[in-house]
């Protein structure tokens, strides 16, 4: 070859390592002011309830298609649920008002609130059913990609967005979300975890405000992408944060969260200081992680929008207004329990037997923890109201002349969580526990997914006692899972 | 949670932290009760009809209260 050729060789890989070097993840754009009736909010995107339908909340938690499947299994049964209340027939998936998601679970949110009208006819094909894993490692073979990969700015994670985008969503931002008519997609709140402090980051204009940032050209397929950044297979997705031009001050529950003194509640303080921080002169960007690692079951949000009013999209505050006179919350947990037989010898289980514990263990248990945190909330409203009527009771047998106490609290409370561990059959439970997680799933398995969510919200006495509440003459379907698809899944 | 009444001759609009939360009376005039989470908030009474509530604003801990016996954050309309 000549010396030429190789000045020339050399010259053009120079020029494509220089142009990796330049590859840039998408920046999210600078918000100038910050407007309360503009952007992706609660607020903007729903109009206030009547507080005669019941006020529905999904929570959908991860792992991957798993996780995706059985929400969208949830889906497809709410659409089939139809109830009579004051002389009117209405479809219950009608009512869902907020869908919180996490990781995989934020796949099935995110397509149902772009697409609530061919969801359910072109959602399977387009991820359920799709080999996702294969495609994000087949952008690994593309040589255009190792060079953007070179960059600082550029990772798999920028790549996977992409690629979401590309396959999935379309492209679609959150301005196309704020677009629709208003009310005819439920509010979406996508979880990811901000690892700087370990805490929950939502995708929606208000969390966006605290960056001086405006969520609307922001492309849906990234605020997924954050939700669903598996540690390690993944880098942690970037956000630009524009704190040196101010863009308006800070929702005034932040500052008053901060006050040690005044504050018992420990969580109500961490939330403010973690609102906090984005306003802090040495914090220029975010890095995202996994919803995973701080909510796995994306209950965090609607917890606090339950239970306090400093939630950008307090459901608290819908309660003051009288306009919520009934809760039912949904949350799809599709944890698995893997049977381990590490107990049985004395030499210690292996790196990556650990490193699964590591890493799933903790979620699993903060899981449960907020499981447990909204079923102990609702049943002490209704602790609380009970009291009220008691009082009220007593008053009038006893003191008939004294004026009646005002009960607060005339919401009706459901909490149903759909999870593997209550199924009774015993081969299936364990087949669908030992499920893996990822981005591939067989057909069948999917199936058996879509399936045993409807049968257990059929089956599930919380969520069918809120709705006899509802209306007394509903019944709810037989759900009957096919013992093929289950010997085709699970093996004889 | 916590509970607290904004007692006061007109009505007017329970402001929390910034945030409406409905009126402080029904229409026949009882006192409605209105939940919060426990902790340091800033209230105040939006008056209707153009009149001027004082005070203007209360921050105040609102801890250890139940709806029998809600905190009373109490404002004149002038």
């Amino acid at each position: 070859m000549r010396l030429a050729d190789h000045g020339l060789m050399l010259l053009c890989v120079a020029v494509l390592l220089v142009c990796g070097g330049c590859a840039h993840y998408p920046d999210n754009p600078r918000l100038a002011s910050i407007s309360a009736n503009a952007g992706y909010r609660y607020s903007v995107v729903r109009p206030l309830p009547d507080g005669d339908t019941p006020f529905v909340v999904l929570a959908f938690s991860g792992g991957g298609t798993r996780a995706a499947a059985f929400s969208f299994g949830l889906m497809e049964e709410l659409k089939n649920i139809e109830y009579t209340a004051k002389g009117v027939k209405r479809k219950l998936i009608d009512d869902v008002e907020i869908i919180s998601s996490v990781s995989g679970g934020s796949f099935t949110s995110t397509y149902y609130a772009l697409y609530p009208e061919s969801f359910f006819r072109a959602f399977p094909e387009k991820f359920l059913y799709r080999d996702i894993q294969m495609g994000l490692v087949w952008q690994l073979f593309n040589p255009y990609n190792w060079w953007r990969l070179a960059s600082p700015d550029f990772s798999r994670i920028d790549m996977a967005d992409e690629y979401y985008g590309n396959t999935v969503f379309d492209h679609k931002t959150f301005a196309d979300l704020i677009n629709m008519p208003t009310g005819k997609s439920p509010f979406l709140v996508l979880n990811a975890t901000d690892i700087s402090i370990t805490h929950r980051f939502e995708f929606t204009q208000d969390q966006f405000d605290l960056l001086c940032s405006d969520l609307s050209s922001v492309p849906l397929s990234r605020a997924v992408a954050a939700s669903s950044n598996f540690p390690v297979a993944f880098a942690p997705l970037t956000l630009d944060i524009y704190n040196k031009q101010p863009c308006g001050p800070l929702p005034m529950w932040i500052e008053l969260g901060m006050d040690r003194e005044h504050n018992p509640d420990k969580r109500r303080i961490a939330d403010a200081t973690a609102a906090h921080s984005y306003r802090e002169a040495d914090r220029n960007y975010v890095h995202l992680l996994d919803g995973g690692l701080s909510d796995n079951l994306g209950l965090r949000g609607p917890f606090q929008a339950v239970s306090t009013t400093d939630s950008p999209w307090s459901i608290l505050k819908l309660a003051n207004l009288d306009k919520l006179g009934r809760l039912m919350m949904i949350a799809v947990n599709a944890k698995t329990t893997k049977q381990r037989s590490w107990d049985q010898k004395s030499s210690p289980p292996g790196i990556g037997a650990v490193l699964d514990v590591a890493l799933n263990g903790p979620m699993d248990d903060v899981s449960f923890d907020s499981t447990e945190m909204v079923d102990g909330h609702f049943t002490q409203m209704e602790q609380l109201s009970r009291t009220v009527v008691s009082c009220n009771k007593r008053l009038g047998q006893y003191c008939p002349a004294a004026p009646q106490i005002y009960n607060p609290i005339s919401t009706d409370f459901t909490f149903s969580e759909l999870t593997f561990d209550n199924i009774p059959d015993l081969r299936l439970r364990r087949c669908l526990q030992e499920l893996p997680t990822s981005f591939a799933l067989p057909r069948n398995t999917v199936d058996l997914l879509r399936v045993a969510a409807g049968y257990l919200l059929m089956n599930s006495s919380d969520f069918v006692a809120g709705m006899k509440r509802l209306d007394p003459a509903w019944q709810p379907r037989q759900v009957v899972i096919d013992p093929k698809l289950i010997d085709r899944v699970c093996g004889r | 949670m916590e509970f607290f009444v904004c007692p006061c001759l007109g009505i007017g609009r329970v402001m929390l932290d910034g945030n409406d939360q409905g009126p402080n009376k029904d229409s026949s005039g009882g006192l409605l009760t209105k939940q919060c989470n426990a902790g340091l908030h800033t209230i105040s009474l939006q008056c209707a009809a153009g009149k001027t509530c004082v005070p203007a604003q209360v921050i105040v801990a609102i801890k250890k209260t139940d709806p029998i016996s809600p905190m009373e954050v109490a404002f004149q309309c002038v």
